[in-house]
């Protein structure tokens, strides 16, 4: 288990008090090597967002530790937490969270601007995620599947070692689900970068290296992949 | 309707900065509007009824016959008036003064403010002012001059409310200036003593169908009278009967536009309230809730401020008002002023403020039944970026600045409010400090126009020779025929550097007649127009020709050669009363009426300037409070609007400070917008006031802002709006990046 890209080790979070403490992370143990996606499957309020929340550095741990490319976040200050997302975090959310009154195109350089050694040519990225058509517009007049694929443009145009997608999705339609996924295929192809996903869908696993299973709080299994299929050949 | 009301508590607390912000401001309007108007009322009752209970006299006059008792009686019964003279002795010693009253029967009687009247001889009052200054207790014995006398009380004399030692004088010496009530005997006894000066005038009061002029001529007729001076004119009394007005004045500016401020600020934050409540609003009007029930509930949010605005206000009106009214008030004698809060301007100001302001809410939510049916508003998300304006898609700039400048855009109304209240606040400081610039300007100008000679001394009687040195001249005191407004007219000698006067407009021969600057502005007239003018003694009128300007904007005066005023007096011999020199002459004090010297003038500057202290410093203090609190209360709203874009903009990994500066700067424009506007605005306002106060003044203020008032300005207003700022870079720090992902937790 050396060289793992990240390694999260009895990790403990608990929200709330007394009696209304609601554990959100119990004793959770994972990993992950570098330039593999991994999916992250379980009911809903079974933790995944909170897992994947203390490992994009935007929430803390209450005990255990969580090592991202050598370093271990868990005992960052929120100074350094900011450091820390600003060079190699990317999110993608389900609802996208795009800044409302900036355009696609702004939407992007939002990140451009923070990326550590300039990141991605935007216009590329524009380009590759077939955002031209729609760059000069707001995010209320796009749909659904465009709106996320600004989103992830915005996540990736910084060139993050690694890019966390929060049930990215769960809004859209098979179709646009499906071309969202294989525009992170591509990231993941083009730049080596570590992908975790979190879903619903079932068969979106299959397109993973690697697939954990939450329930609880806890992990109940966590398997690599051997029959690896592309996203092409996966019905959504 | 309990239950949604319900809601009001709670937004209180979620709306807090609001509903502070809307509470300091509304009590400092109703603070500012109640004081002004119970000083002014306590002006008018107070002050008022010093001079009637006392009787104060309706003229003073000197005539070269003394009047007898029977002249007296005569007059009194002729003309339907009241007739006494007025009688006192001034004693000098070190730098003070103490000026004995003979006690009056009929006019200007003095009233008691503390302590007994005077029972036996060696028994004195004084004025309360003196006797605070030099801590002086009713029952201690004070010396003067070698007499002891016993302090039995204070009194005031009702001529004497504004107590300047002589009419001239601009200022008052309180500490230096001893009014001495003193019985009838010891008046006469100290009459006797060569070290007290004697005055005397006559003092006439006039009955309610006097005829003045009747009077007037008759008593220049019988009697030769040398002066005459109307109450109107004489500062003692006029000042302190006028000073109510300035104070109204104060009030009907600042209170209107503060509310205005506040309805403003009302408009923009319930309207975005309301427009969030858009679907919470449309269910309740599909359960069948009426529209003027919805109406009132959110007139609530706006009349809670109100009401306990309004409230501190009038306690703090009630309670702290005091003295702010008697700082107002400072220049006059302490009488026993009753300062409350008027039961009328507390009715007014506990009512209007929650009508008004309960009013503006109830039109907003109506507007929005109005643009809306209740499907739409059951629909309709409430969503920021329909607002927004579409601009700049394609351009160049830095996503920030785009971000910025709609969002400015984007609530037109609200970046109006704040460009207001920032251009408010830098317009109140510049305004103060410019005032002080421009009395500054006007009494140095003053110096160098108003004293052709370092020297001017202004006799109490006409002499024919000149044993003191100096050059000598004649001062001849008319009146405007047509209001009766004072102006001097003055014979100046010829072969003086009078000949070198500055003229505005026009060139100067013995033979013409020049008006100064005050008079020529404040009456509109140029060279070769004519002006009537009337001898304040012998009521006859005469005509000049205007030929020449003098920058002179202070003293309102005619200058016209020795020889012209001669002739106007039909005087033969060289009669003078002025005597202008460049060193200072040994006069003696009983022959002058006072002198005129360049530092005299700067004490006046001194007096003029500590005077407008206050209200200089009060009008920067409100700017100041109204720019802190409008940016706070906006840059809060601004915050408030972006709370999901700050959290997302945190998990992109932007710092606090960067992410501060996106959405904090958005007003920096508006400050330096406010600020330039602020400096053509205020030399304006300037201009106008001095246009409006020459008539009450005579005094011709030429408006001038100095660079370093701008920028001490330019300092105060930056520091204010980062303080304001500085107070909300906790809530940005703390937005939590959670909030970015609600959606996502299911
Ligand atoms: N910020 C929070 N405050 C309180 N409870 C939370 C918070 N975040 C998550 N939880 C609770 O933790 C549990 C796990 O939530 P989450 O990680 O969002 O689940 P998932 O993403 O798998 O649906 C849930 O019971 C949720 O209610
Ligand atoms: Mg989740």
């Amino acid at each position: 288990m050396e060289n793992m890209f990240i390694e999260v080790k009895n990790a403990v979070k608990e929200y709330g008090k007394g009696d209304n403490a609601v554990r959100a992370l119990d004793n959770v143990c994972f990993s992950m090597e570098k330039g593999e996606i991994g999916v992250i499957l379980g009911a809903s309020g079974s933790g995944k967002s909170t897992l994947m929340n203390m490992i994009g550095g935007i929430d803390t741990l209450d005990s255990g530790s969580i090592t991202v490319d050598g370093v271990d976040i868990s005992k960052f200050n929120s100074k350094q937490l900011v450091e820390y997302r600003r060079d190699k975090v990317g999110f993608v959310f389900q609802f996208y969270n795009l800044i409302p009154n900036l355009t696609s195109k702004e939407n992007i350089e939002t990140t451009k601007e923070i990326a550590l050694n300039g990141g991605l040519d935007l216009e590329k990225v524009v380009e590759n995620l077939d955002i031209t058509p729609f760059a000069n517009r707001y995010p209320s007049e796009l749909s659904g599947g465009q709106q996320q694929r600004v989103a992830i443009a915005r996540a990736i145009v910084k060139n993050p070692a690694l890019l966390l997608c929060d049930e990215l999705t769960g809004a859209l339609d098979s179709k646009s689900a499906k071309e969202v996924l294989s525009f992170i295929e591509k990231v993941n192809a083009t730049y080596n970068t570590t992908i975790l996903i979190i879903t619903h869908n079932e068969e979106i696993r299959h397109f993973a290296d690697r697939i954990i299973r939450v329930k609880d709080g806890r992990i109940v299994s966590q398997e690599k992949n051997t029959n690896k299929i592309s996203i092409s050949e996966i019905d959504l | 309707m309990r239950t949604i009301n319900r809601t009001i508590l709670r937004s209180i607390k979620s709306n807090l900065s609001y509903y502070i912000s809307i509470i300091l401001l509304t009590s400092l309007a109703v603070f500012l509007v109640s004081v002004a108007f119970s000083n002014a009322y306590m002006i008018s009752d107070d002050i008022k009824s010093i001079m009637s209970d006392g009787n104060v006299e309706s003229a003073q006059f000197i005539t070269s016959v003394p009047l007898s008792k029977e002249n007296i009686e005569k007059l009194e019964k002729e003309h339907g008036v009241l007739i006494e003279e007025t009688e006192y002795l001034d004693f000098l010693i070190e730098d003070k003064t103490y000026r004995f009253f003979k006690p009056a029967q009929k006019i200007n009687k003095y009233q008691i403010l503390q302590g007994e009247n005077i029972q036996n001889k060696n028994e004195i009052l004084l004025d309360r002012d003196f006797a605070n200054s030099n801590d002086i207790q009713i029952a201690d014995a004070y010396e003067i001059d070698g007499a002891n006398f016993t302090v039995v009380g204070f009194a005031i004399r009702p001529d004497y409310i504004y107590s300047p030692k002589n009419l001239t004088d601009a200022w008052v010496d309180k500490a230096d200036f001893a009014m001495v009530q003193v019985d009838f005997d010891t008046f006469e006894e100290l009459k006797n003593k060569s070290s007290y000066s004697i005055s005397a005038y006559y003092s006439v009061s006039y009955g309610d169908d006097t005829d003045t002029d009747a009077f007037r001529r008759c008593i220049n007729d019988e009697y030769g009278a040398y002066s005459y001076l109307s109450s109107n004119s004489n500062i003692r009394i006029s000042k302190p009967l006028n000073s109510g007005v300035e104070m109204l004045m104060l009030a009907w500016f600042i209170g209107p536009l503060l509310f205005t401020i506040i309805l403003m600020l009302i408009s923009v934050v319930l309207g975005r309230l309301i427009e969030r409540e858009k679907k919470h609003i449309g269910t309740l009007l599909s359960f069948g809730y009426r529209n003027y029930e919805i109406g009132l509930h959110y007139s609530i949010y706006a009349i809670i401020p109100a009401i306990i605005g309004s409230v501190t206000g009038v306690l703090l009106a009630a309670f702290a008002g005091n003295s702010v009214a008697m700082y107002l008030l400072y220049d006059y004698q302490l009488i026993n002023y009753d300062y409350y809060v008027r039961t009328p301007v507390v009715i007014i100001c506990l009512i209007v403020p929650t009508v008004l302001y309960g009013s503006v809410a109830y039109i907003k939510t109506y507007k929005l039944f109005k643009r809306n049916s209740i499907v739409s508003l059951l629909t309709d998300r409430y969503d920021d970026t329909k607002k927004q304006r579409r601009m700049l898609e394609s351009s160049k700039m830095n996503f920030k600045r785009k971000f910025r400048l709609r969002s400015l855009l984007s609530n037109p109304a609200r970046t109006l409010l704040v460009l207001l209240c920032l251009f408010l606040s830098s317009f109140m400081s510049l305004f103060g400090f410019a005032l002080g610039d421009t009395v500054d300007q006007m009494t140095e100008n003053g110096i160098e126009s108003g004293t052709v000679y370092k020297y001017n001394y202004f006799l109490n009687q006409v002499m024919t020779d000149n044993i003191f040195g100096g050059i000598s001249g004649i001062s001849v005191s008319y009146e405007m025929s047509d209001n009766g407004n004072s102006i001097v007219l003055n014979g100046v000698p010829t072969d003086s550097k009078f000949e070198n006067m500055e003229l505005l407009i026009g060139e100067y021969s013995n033979e013409g007649f020049y008006i100064s600057n005050a008079v020529a502005i404040e009456r509109g007239l140029n060279k070769g127009d004519k002006i009537k003018i009337r001898n304040t003694v012998t009521l006859e009128d005469i005509e000049i020709e205007i030929d020449g300007i003098v920058n002179d904007n202070t003293n309102q005066a005619v200058y016209t050669s020795y020889k012209n005023v001669k002739d106007i007096m039909q005087i033969k011999e060289d009669y003078f009363n002025v005597i202008y020199s460049d060193e200072e002459l040994s006069i003696p004090s009983e022959k002058l009426a006072y002198i005129s010297d360049s530092q005299s003038i700067l004490d006046i500057l001194d007096t003029a300037m500590s005077a407008l202290d206050g209200f200089v410093y009060g009008l920067v203090i409100i700017g100041s409070m109204l720019g802190v609190i409008s940016v706070y209360l906006i840059v809060n709203m601004l915050i408030e609007e972006n709370r999901s874009n700050i959290s997302m903009l945190k998990v992109l990994g932007y710092r606090n400070r960067e992410i501060r500066r996106i959405i904090m700067n958005t007003n920096h424009i508006l400050v330096i917008l406010g600020l330039l506007l602020s400096y053509p605005l205020c030399y304006f306002t300037l201009n106008i006031l001095s246009r409006i106060a020459i008539p009450y003044m005579h005094v011709v203020l030429q408006p001038y802002i100095d660079i370093s008032s701008f920028a001490l300005t330019a300092l105060l207003i930056a520091a204010s709006y980062f303080f304001s700022l500085s107070l909300l870079f906790g809530k940005v720090d703390k937005i939590d990046m959670v909030l970015a992902l609600k959606g996502n937790r299911e």
